[in-house]
């Protein structure tokens, strides 16, 4: 029994370390709409032309290998440049690309959200509300009202 | 012939810079014939821009090749359906119709303002005649379509991506769009210079918004559909500059159509809406700029023009110009109420308005980056696909959620007690859907399941608009439901022609999201008698058939698909060489299934031995997409048709306030 | 705080129109030096510093200055290139070498594993360095593959060749660079 589990134990120790080499860590179609093909400047899933046939031979030849998406992006960018990549990274320049769009939302939003406060905190200091407001503020709500539903 | 046709449009010309002086004069209030003078000129520009047209194709069709032009778009053996396609094939074709749009869009919409608004008329004139002038220019100087040539035998033929039905429409339908943007546009700066900054301007340009932002988005649809049949690689958008270039005015035009709404009913947010509408225009003509100057392939762009300059020099005037007349006008642009809560319908669209130009920016901003990281000296990085899904996904599912929000919450602000009300089964449905959809392991994909709670929280939102609707009318008119249904719509086109897009959004949504999260995907290499497994499907390869078209030879993979045991026939996906142009192209096989996902098949390679490269994706509710069309082609025709009744109502609430001049 | 917001929308429009105008300039330049060549204008050669394909180091442009540079742009998948290479390659034994002609292979636009395969495939000797990121073949102007330049004694460009070049042509574009400097 104990022979037979070491056995099984010692296939598995040979058996898993080619398994893992040989064990793609990505998919073609995956990393293809991350890469450009670097001659026709358009995706290299979109793109049919030689370097773009060999670009991808390459990387179906790492992903055999074992290599990982990383790994592949790396060597690539080591020849192409970084315009091989499909976006930029998110350090260096290529930071700026990812940060820019986040803080004109983010900054819009607070600037609203300041303003509305701002707005608020001066009508409420400005007067207390007498019943002739209340009043004018149902007429208000109800014309507002009576643009949504016309029925 | 040529002769005519440039002189034609150099008349043309000189008549668009003489109607812009004429619309001065009579703004500034000279003399009241400059007026019928500018009018009477913009009728001559159009039938002139019309001869020119007529000259053009009349070239087209008799092959006449000593139009350079004629002979580098066209040949001999075109077909005959396809030679209006080389109208807009062409750099100057394309911009000549650009004109012709823009001619004839300025007459419609001087007819369309001559009640309501006549004494914006002489701006109007002079904006258009100037946006007119401008592509006169570039069609009298750089890019004439009428530049001659010694008469080669036969022409060069049309670009074989061109030789399609898609292509015939799709063009068209995004100029109908980028020039239709210079209509409120033009309005909105008549609007400023004259000092009518009320909302009359706004509603005056409203349709011709929609209609504009139609016809971009039906465009990028086709445009679509196109690429995921005909360019073949598993997908229907690929961040090319090409589509985003109709994307960001889309965007910013969508934010223009919501804020417009806050604006009409209080009288908030006016400087916000001329920047947009601004905005929008700029972002067409910066879209006609990426896609005629060439200056994000310039390693391809042989045939350099010169154009990109005036492309640089309109865009930076639109934007400036519209910023520095917003200065001037900024005392007449003050908000008449405030913001009271952020809780309120104002509210929500003012964040829908920040997502939607946070879309846009960063659609921009990955376009421009490039050019950016070039400018401070270093290599040129690449921005596409990952970046800009990243931005929809985070900017995108928000905004989605605020569609749900925008009707349950009321104008001005929201009690407690009216939120609880209306949330509680839309939220319910958001929260047993994402449950339902966990439940059938579809938890793999957080975006999905995400957009998928989102998706059924806003349709039931939307779809009890409808039924709380019908239900009130029923009581108070005692109409049966589908007649209550009818007259609501009806009656308020605007409201819910706008909801019936919203439900197209969601189709939309489910069907992107669906295809591409929840897609299974298979690839292998298969010598004859192999077979393939792709969800549920099993690919065998037969073998490989070899056919020959008019100007190409075909290679098709022949492969038997069983689903379940049972047989559903045989799909060849082929790659095509053509010899004459030397490219290969990818006919990829498309199979629908009923349930509305799509078997999709790229043939990527044949080897010398006969065994097949084959990629396989089965890509659910992917239909979806192209049904969401339609939603949105006829939500946008209910709130376009011109409305009697609305009409009406617009001049009464006129009667009743006086010009903000006149108080 | 309207000044601000005023001077902030000035700045990034001003950056806009300034980043706008260089990608248009740059557009009707991409040509420029290879046209200029073409007429005969003798533009200087922009200078390129490129490691070598195969072990260490480095070449320049400017260290060449002096003698007659062939600089040839080419990439291992394109297939006029194929046909080239034995061409320079036996034009560089026979006869630039010995005269003290230099040559210079850029590989650009491709993966450094098949350019290697490719030089040994072909046998190739001379000088082969690798354009990474390909900004040397942009600022060449270089549009299609493969292309070669002649560059003078004085380091300006004197002829430019387009596609494959032959025996002939190459051998009579160098002695006229040779000759006239």
């Amino acid at each position: 029994m104990i022979r037979r589990l070491l056995l099984v134990l010692a296939v598995m120790l040979v058996l898993v370390p080619l398994a893992s080499a040989a064990q793609p860590q990505f998919s073609m179609a995956e990393i293809e709409s991350q890469l450009m093909c670097p001659t026709c400047q358009s995706r290299l899933d979109l793109s049919h032309s030689p370097a773009a046939d060999r670009i991808r031979a390459f990387v179906e030849k790492k992903r055999l290998e074992g290599w990982t998406e990383q790994q592949v992006k790396d060597a690539l960018v080591a020849d192409f440049g970084p315009s091989v990549l499909a976006a930029p990274p998110a350090s260096g320049i290529g930071l700026v690309a990812w940060v820019a769009p986040i803080a004109l939302v983010g900054g819009g939003l607070v600037v609203a959200v300041a303003i509305v406060f701002a707005w608020r905190r001066r009508r409420h200091a400005g007067r207390a509300q007498t019943p002739a407001d209340i009043a004018l503020e149902a007429r208000v709500d109800a014309a507002l009202r009576s643009f949504d539903d016309v029925l | 012939m040529a002769l005519i046709g440039q002189g034609a449009l150099i008349l043309a010309l000189l008549l668009a810079i003489y109607a812009a002086f004429a619309g001065l004069f009579a703004g500034l209030g000279r003399d009241r014939r400059f007026m019928t003078s500018a009018r009477n000129a913009l009728w001559a520009i159009f039938a002139l821009v019309v001869i020119a047209d007529a000259i053009f194709l009349y070239a087209i069709f008799t092959h006449d090749f000593s139009f350079t032009v004629v002979a580098d778009t066209t040949s001999r053996s075109l077909p005959i359906g396809y030679m209006f396609t080389a109208w807009w094939g062409s750099q100057a074709g394309s911009l000549l119709l650009w004109v012709t749009i823009l001619a004839g869009f300025s007459l419609l919409a001087l007819r369309a303002t001559h009640r309501a608004l006549g004494e914006l008329q002489p701006w109007l004139i002079m904006i258009l005649a100037l946006i007119g002038a401008f592509f006169l220019v570039l069609l009298v100087v750089p890019a004439s379509p009428f530049v001659t040539q010694l008469a080669p035998v036969d022409g060069v033929g049309l670009n074989p991506s061109l030789q399609n039905p898609y292509m015939a429409i799709h063009p068209p339908a995004l100029y109908l769009g980028y020039v239709g943007l210079a209509i409120p546009f033009a309005l909105a700066m008549a609007a400023m210079i004259a000092g009518r900054t009320d909302a009359r301007w706004l509603v005056a340009s409203r349709r011709w918004t929609l209609a504009a932002w139609g016809f971009l988005g039906i465009g990028m649809l086709l445009g679509s559909h196109w690429a995921y049949t005909e360019v073949g690689w598993g997908g229907f958008w690929a961040w090319d500059p090409v589509e985003n270039a109709a994307l960001m005015p889309w965007l910013v035009a969508t934010a223009f159509l919501h804020s417009v709404m806050v604006q009409e009913r209080k009288g908030m947010l006016k400087v916000w809406n001329i920047c947009l509408i601004s905005g929008a225009f700029a972002l067409s003509i910066f879209g006609t700029f990426l896609t005629r100057s060439g200056i994000l392939s310039s390693i391809h762009a042989f045939v350099s023009t010169n154009i990109g300059w005036y492309f640089v020099v309109a865009f930076v005037a639109i934007i400036g110009g519209s910023f520095v007349l917003i200065l001037w006008r900024l005392p007449l642009l003050k908000a008449d109420q405030r913001i009271e809560s952020l809780v309120s319908r104002e509210a929500t669209f003012l964040f829908n308005n920040l997502l939607l130009v946070g879309i846009a920016f960063a659609v921009l901003w990955g376009v421009i980056f490039p050019l950016v990281t070039e400018a401070f000296g270093s290599v040129r990085e690449t921005v596409s696909t990952p970046f800009y899904e990243f931005f929809v996904i985070v900017f995108g599912l928000p905004l989605l959620l605020l569609m749900g929000l925008g009707p349950l919450i009321a104008w001005r602000r929201a009690s407690l007690k009216q939120l609880q009300r209306s949330f509680l089964y839309p939220l319910a449905a958001g929260l047993v859907a994402g449950g339902v959809m966990i439940g059938f392991g579809l938890g793999s994909s957080w975006p999905g399941v995400a957009a998928g709670s989102v998706c059924a929280f806003v349709t039931v939102t939307v779809l009890s608009e409808f039924v709380r609707g019908a239900a009130a009318r029923r009581s108070i008119h005692g109409e049966n439901w589908l007649l209550a249904l009818s007259r609501l719509i009806g009656r308020n086109r605007r409201r819910y022609g706008g909801y019936i897009v919203h439900l197209g959004v969601i189709l939309f949504v489910i069907g992107a999201v669906g295809s591409s999260a929840y897609e299974t995907q298979a690839e292998g290499l298969l010598k004859p008698g192999d077979s393939l497994k792709v969800g549920s499907n099993v690919l065998t390869f037969e073998g490989v058939e070899r056919t020959r078209g008019p100007n190409f030879v075909a290679r098709a993979a022949v492969l038997d698909v069983t689903s379940d045991g049972s047989n559903l026939g045989t799909l060849k996906p082929a790659k095509r060489s053509y010899l004459r142009e030397q490219t290969t192209s990818n006919e990829v096989a498309i199979r629908t299934t009923l349930t509305g996902g799509d078997l999709f098949i790229i043939l990527d390679g044949i080897r010398g031995d006969g065994a097949v490269k084959i990629k396989a994706f089965y890509k659910p509710v992917v239909a979806l997409l192209w049904i969401a069309g339609f939603f949105f082609v006829g939500g946008v025709l209910l709130c376009v048709w011109p409305d009697q009744r609305e009409a009406r109502r617009i001049l009464r609430r006129y009667a009743e306030e006086p010009l903000p001049g006149e108080a | 705080m309207k000044r601000a917001v005023v001077v902030v929308v000035a700045v990034l429009l001003l950056g806009l129109g300034i980043v706008l105008a260089r990608a248009v300039m740059q557009t009707s330049g991409a040509r420029a030096f290879p046209a200029e060549v073409a007429s005969g204008a003798k533009p200087p050669a922009p200078d390129f510093a490129l490691p070598l394909l195969t072990g260490d180091g480095e070449v320049t442009l400017a260290s060449l200055r002096g003698q007659v540079v062939v600089v040839n742009f080419w990439a291992s998948w394109c297939d006029p290139c194929k046909d080239e290479a034995p061409i320079l390659q036996d034009l560089w034994l026979t006869e630039a070498q010995p005269q003290g002609v230099a040559f210079v292979g850029i590989d650009t636009q491709d993966l450094s594993d098949d350019a290697r395969a490719f030089a040994v495939t072909y046998g190739l000797t001379y000088p082969l360095v690798h354009d990474v990121g390909g900004a040397v073949g942009r600022d060449w102007g270089v549009g299609a593959f493969p292309e070669t330049f002649i560059i003078d004694p004085q380091g300006r460009a004197v002829a430019w060749f387009p596609g494959e070049v032959t025996a002939d042509g190459l051998r009579d574009a160098v002695a006229k660079a040779r000759a006239s400097s």
